[in-house]
């Protein structure tokens, strides 16, 4: 293998790498917020009696649960400018493509979560005297969350990662930087180890932690 | 008023049938040598010796935590490098998705395992089998059956993940639509087209999985907590 | 539900969405010069893509380049600032169309191209097809290619993809989205041979340090051109003026020389872009 390695051009360029790790929080802050309130509606739509709502909420999940999100961003880039007369940046359609789909997987854990919890409480707190929406908010809910923190804490985990797909549409987040540095360069494996590890020392403690909260919780029940 | 045209789309139509199978042949691939791979971590990080867990933890914490396009880069453009080896775009995807696949595979393996009585393993155990004979006897077969929901949703997701070797020049459904809409200049008609196709596929998938997961829970394993 | 529900729900969803987030609607009325001024800038398509386009990684601005230079002075003259959008050589058509850039350099005119878009009458500048390729693959001609043995590769849609699928079908053609990757599969070894006009390969056998440059027979030596929205005669007169007012000042060539200096090249060493300087 005859490479000249070059690790240097890669931390010669921290303003590059800086400029990707705020894209990549941005965006991750962005699809986060969208995705897990929207998440919260479409759970809640899921869970309601009424076929009006129940019914689109259902056809959300399924249809952005089984598309890949790849696919939806380069579809919001491309395509849905065709239709609509105003201009979709390359952050707009990433968190458009990032956000409906965690929304999506985030309304059934929303879903699972409030169903989970039993009848007795519902009836407890009927007994005395709360009306539905104040059941929902004051006695359901917070036990529902108590139990979803799990599962939505990987979800967050997973948006962290889909960030990368931002670069298809050439987003300024960490993965593009680490493509134009291994262009301008030639260090493709310099510059692509430094990237994965990047994301691996942040994101790992970020894992452990959510081990040890998902334990705390249990431990609590 | 945009002036719709899927004229084009489907005469060439051929293209995105091949970039579907091509998406069939890299999911089935990776399948099929991420679940060994994945039992074979799993096992290795169960195992009381240290120099044989800790490595194997390694390996599975670093392919859940890194994004997989980093490591497709990284498989794409790096590894031929460092290991001087020729490998085609289709050798190179199939590796990144077998070991990516596998370490997801591993802890889907772990948890399966785990959860079988500790009783059953003592039991085997106490009846003469060897360590290695009650995994394979008694707990494995029990924990398979448990794991297959899981299994087949990691299949799924695997499916969704092969879509990023659009983005390198393996010609999967995606970079075909990617080649079709450049051709074209249809990308609204093209990416709706491909979307749906996708769609209908994973849908389909899903639903297969739903049946299997009903039927086991009907034969008393449930996966549902 | 049907799936034409499910798409109008996916429209609806998407558009709801889209309404939320800050909107900057597009110009809609008059023509690309008129839009340009309304705006304030020019916007040009750029993709990395040395001697034409580069960013600059430490500013994240795309400082250098043939067509940075030819985009600023355009710019200047119409009075308003440059604006860069990042796209790739097969989106680039799609991106004017959807009314993201104004104009794409050094993109050849091809008949196909020209039902989607326009090109101007004056050639930018003038270049030769090549490849990069391992220093011990013989290559004289483009028959040397043409065996399923060799792999090279090329950035999709470009005119070097249509040249190599239309002439040397039979070998093992791998598309990439832009130069970069193209050129990064051969350094990985995953291609034997890319294919770019000699400018780029230029650049990219410098920092490689391996490989050679060879411009197979029949030479391929053609025009560069830009592509345009179509049926728009202003803006289309005023990019073919400036073309052959910089071409014949020889400005295109010095800014072109300029860019290889910058890189460490040396301009007498490398073929002209200008066709008159052969």
């Amino acid at each position: 293998m005859n490479h000249r390695w070059n690790f240097d051009a890669v931390w010669a360029n921290p303003e590059a790498l800086l400029a990707g790790a705020a894209g990549t929080l941005r965006i991750f802050a962005i699809c986060l917020v969208l995705g897990l309130s929207l998440g919260l509606l479409v759970g809640l739509g899921r869970y309601s009696k009424r076929k009006r709502i129940y019914l689109p909420a259902s056809a959300f999940v399924e249809f952005f649960r089984n598309t890949p999100v790849l696919v939806q961003i380069l579809w919001f880039y491309f395509a849905l400018p065709m239709l609509l007369p105003f201009e979709i940046s390359p952050l707009m359609a990433a968190a458009l493509g990032i956000s409906l789909n965690s929304a999506a997987f985030s309304g059934e854990i929303f879903r699972g979560g409030i169903q989970s919890l039993e009848r007795g409480q519902w009836e407890g707190a009927q007994a005395l005297g709360m009306t539905q929406g104040q059941t929902m908010r004051r006695v359901i809910l917070p036990q529902a969350i108590k139990r979803m923190l799990p599962a939505l804490t990987n979800r967050a985990i997973e948006i962290f990662k889909m960030s990368t797909l931002a670069s298809a549409v050439a987003y300024v987040e960490l993965l593009q930087q680490g493509k134009l540095i291994a262009s301008i360069h030639y260090n493709p494996i310099e510059a692509y180890t430094v990237i994965a590890l990047l994301f691996f020392v942040f994101l790992y403690p970020l894992v452990q932690a959510t081990y040890v909260l998902e334990r705390r919780l249990r431990q609590g029940d | 008023m945009y002036q719709w045209d899927f004229a084009p789309v489907l005469a060439n139509s051929g293209m995105l049938a091949a970039g579907l199978v091509n998406t069939l042949k890299l999911t089935a691939t990776a399948l099929a040598f991420g679940v060994p791979l994945g039992l074979g971590l799993a096992l290795l990080r169960l195992s009381r010796f240290r120099l044989l867990s800790l490595p194997a933890g390694f390996v599975v914490e670093f392919f859940r935590t890194t994004p997989p396009l980093v490591q497709l880069f990284w498989f794409f453009f790096a590894l031929p490098i460092l290991i001087s080896v020729e490998m085609t775009p289709f050798v190179a995807a199939a590796i990144t998705f077998s070991i990516q696949s596998s370490a997801f595979f591993a802890e889907v393996f772990r948890a399966g395992i785990v959860s079988i009585d500790r009783g059953q393993s003592e039991a085997a155990r106490a009846l003469g089998m060897s360590g290695a004979q009650a995994m394979r006897r008694v707990v494995l077969p029990q924990a398979v059956k448990r794991m297959i929901p899981a299994f087949m949703e990691r299949s799924i997701e695997l499916m969704k993940t092969t879509t990023l070797v659009a983005t390198v020049s393996y010609a999967d459904l995606l970079f075909q639509a990617n080649e079709l809409a450049q051709k074209t200049f249809r990308p609204l008609e093209v990416f709706t087209v491909t979307a749906l196709i996708y769609f209908v596929v994973i849908y389909a998938a899903s639903l297969v999985v739903h049946r299997v997961e009903r039927r086991l829970a009907t034969s008393g394993e449930t996966t549902v907590h | 539900m049907t799936l034409d529900r499910r798409a109008a729900l996916n429209g609806i969803a998407a558009s709801t969405l889209a309404l939320a987030l800050p909107i900057t609607a597009r110009a809609q009325a008059g023509g690309t010069l008129d839009q340009i001024k309304q705006r304030g800038s020019l916007r040009i398509g750029v993709t990395q893509a040395p001697p034409w386009f580069s960013k600059d990684p430490k500013t994240g601005e795309w400082s250098s380049g043939f067509g940075i230079s030819m985009g600023k002075a355009m710019a200047s003259e119409l009075g308003v600032k440059l604006e860069t959008v990042e796209v790739t050589w097969g989106t680039s058509i799609a991106a004017l169309q959807a009314n993201k850039i104004d104009i794409m350099f050094m993109l050849d005119a091809t008949p196909e191209r020209a039902q989607a878009v326009d090109f101007p009458q004056t050639p930018l500048l003038y270049y030769s097809l090549a490849v990069l390729a391992r220093d011990d693959l013989p290559v004289v001609q483009w028959s040397d290619l043409n065996k399923p043995s060799v792999r090279i590769a090329v950035p999709q849609a470009s005119s070097m993809d249509k040249f190599v699928t239309e002439n040397t079908p039979n070998a093992t053609i791998q598309r990439f989205p832009g130069n970069a990757e193209a050129i990064a599969a051969f350094q990985a070894g995953r291609a034997d041979a890319v294919c770019l006009f000699h400018p780029p390969l230029l650049v990219a056998r410098k920092t490689l340090g391996t490989g050679k440059i060879v411009v197979p027979k029949p030479a391929k030596f053609q025009a560069s051109s830009a592509a345009l929205r179509k049926d728009d005669k202003p803006f289309r007169d005023f990019v073919d003026n400036t073309f052959a007012t910089h071409y014949k000042s020889g400005q295109t060539q010095k800014w072109y020389e300029e860019f290889l200096t910058s890189f460490g090249l040396d301009p007498k060493a490398s073929p002209p872009v200008m066709k008159e300087m052969l």
